[in-house]
């Protein structure tokens, strides 16, 4: 006989097996102590003394039982279900009588249902409740390969991307050296532009790389000349050519001085 | 033991995935560009050196940095042709570390070391350098922090 207790745990005597549905675990039952749980479950909400139980143990299946022992296989059976997470009343114990399966369990048999053919369906045909079984492996490792993938390809681009070389800058214009045009690669905050920027880069222009046309201005001072003192001040001149609407830049020369450009 | 499974899909999808992607150190794309720099250190005795750049990175993480150029004062004059071959690491977006393991120099080339690392660029055999790469349009900045650049170049399109 097997049951479905509370849709929930599946006991199958036959397989002396105790599985919870939910979790998948499952407790493995001695044959003397599947056949008293069974019997109990059979004869559900009756009470049934020790002599009984060892009476239909040793009737049909010509078995002897020690009384005395039948109170350790219910003890053991409790534990089982205890460990399924099911509830250790479940098998009520009527003092100086003996044992009753408890009424308020829903016991639905599912015959013909051993462990075996479970594993293979997949399925309880009584309840329509899934367990865990292979295919639902099989099913798990295929979407598990599918998101290895996903995040090998995410991991791929991500790295792809940041093993790029270089990171984009956008310098900003800052005015005019003559007709050319004049970037600063970082502009400091709060600074005077024309006293910070422009005027040096006009000196160093002035002094090593005269605007030219169709010449773009890219300049960067340090700190100590951006706040009027000497130091050393970067301008780099670069020809800007324009073919089909798209900008190239070509023949860079940079300019790296040291100097006094406030005074 | 289904939370088991899945703990046990979750890790090997992970693995498998890090393995796919991060095993391998994947290339990157090459760049070459040129430029001239010309620069007067704070040293009032030192001449202007202006040399021609080539920039090299390589997919396979070499490069090379080819100098030629030359200065003079009243009583010398200094030549300058050298090359330097790199290994270098991405240690994140535009920023590299450069290991220098072999520096050529042309015969000619009469520049000491000081003098080339005090006027020309901050670079020698067995040196670390990290440097940051910018780009804007076919033009690449090279600079020791976000604010101080070395120097621009271009590449070819």
């Amino acid at each position: 006989m097997s049951y479905l207790l509370d849709k929930k745990i599946f006991f199958s005597e036959a397989a002396g097996i105790i599985r919870n549905l939910d979790s998948d675990e499952m407790q493995t039952l001695s044959v003397t102590a599947a056949m008293i749980f069974s019997l109990l479950i059979e004869q559900q909400g009756y009470t049934l003394s020790k002599e009984d139980i060892a009476g239909y143990i040793e009737n049909k299946f010509n078995y002897k039982v020690a009384h005395n022992t039948i109170t350790q296989y219910i003890s053991v059976v409790r534990k089982s279900l205890v460990l399924m997470g099911f509830s250790a009343t479940a098998i009520v114990t009527v003092p100086k009588t003996g044992f009753y399966f408890s009424n308020e369990i829903v016991a639905e048999q599912v015959d013909g249902m051993s462990s075996a053919p479970l594993s293979q369906s997949g399925t309880l045909a009584a309840s329509g409740q899934k367990i865990f079984t292979y295919r639902h492996v099989v099913k798990l490792a295929g979407l598990s390969l599918l998101a290895a993938m996903a995040v090998a390809i995410g991991c791929f681009q991500y790295q792809k991307e940041s093993y790029s070389l270089e990171r984009d800058i956008e310098p900003v214009n800052i005015g005019q050296i003559g007709k050319c045009p004049l970037y600063a690669l970082i502009k400091e905050s709060g600074s005077e532009l024309a006293n910070a920027y422009i005027i040096p880069a006009a000196k160093v222009a002035q002094a090593k790389l005269p605007c030219i046309k169709d010449h773009i201005f890219f300049f960067q001072p340090d700190s100590l000349v951006a706040q009027g003192y000497p130091g050393n001040a970067y301008l780099a001149r670069c020809l800007l050519s324009s073919t089909d609407g798209h900008q190239q830049y070509g023949q860079c020369e940079n300019v790296y001085l040291f100097g006094d450009y406030h005074s | 033991m289904r939370i088991t499974y899945f703990i046990g899909f979750a890790v090997a999808t992970v693995l498998v995935a890090w393995l796919t992607a991060f095993y391998y150190p994947q290339p990157v794309d090459k760049i070459i560009c040129s430029s001239t720099l010309t620069r007067k250190s704070a040293y009032a005795l030192d001449p202007v050196f202006t040399v021609g750049i080539t920039l090299y990175f390589s997919a396979a993480n070499r490069g090379r940095l080819s100098i030629y150029g030359s200065a003079a004062n009243k009583s010398q004059m200094w030549h300058i042709q050298r090359a330097f071959k790199f290994n270098y690491t991405v240690q994140e977006k535009g920023t590299i570390e450069l290991n220098v393991n072999h520096v050529w120099k042309h015969p000619s080339d009469n520049t000491s070391d000081d003098i080339f690392i005090r006027n020309v660029l901050d670079i020698g055999d067995g040196q670390q350098r990290t440097i940051m790469l910018r780009k804007f349009e076919n033009l690449y900045f090279i600079m020791e922090d976000p604010s101080t650049p070395i120097f621009v170049c271009s590449a070819p399109e």
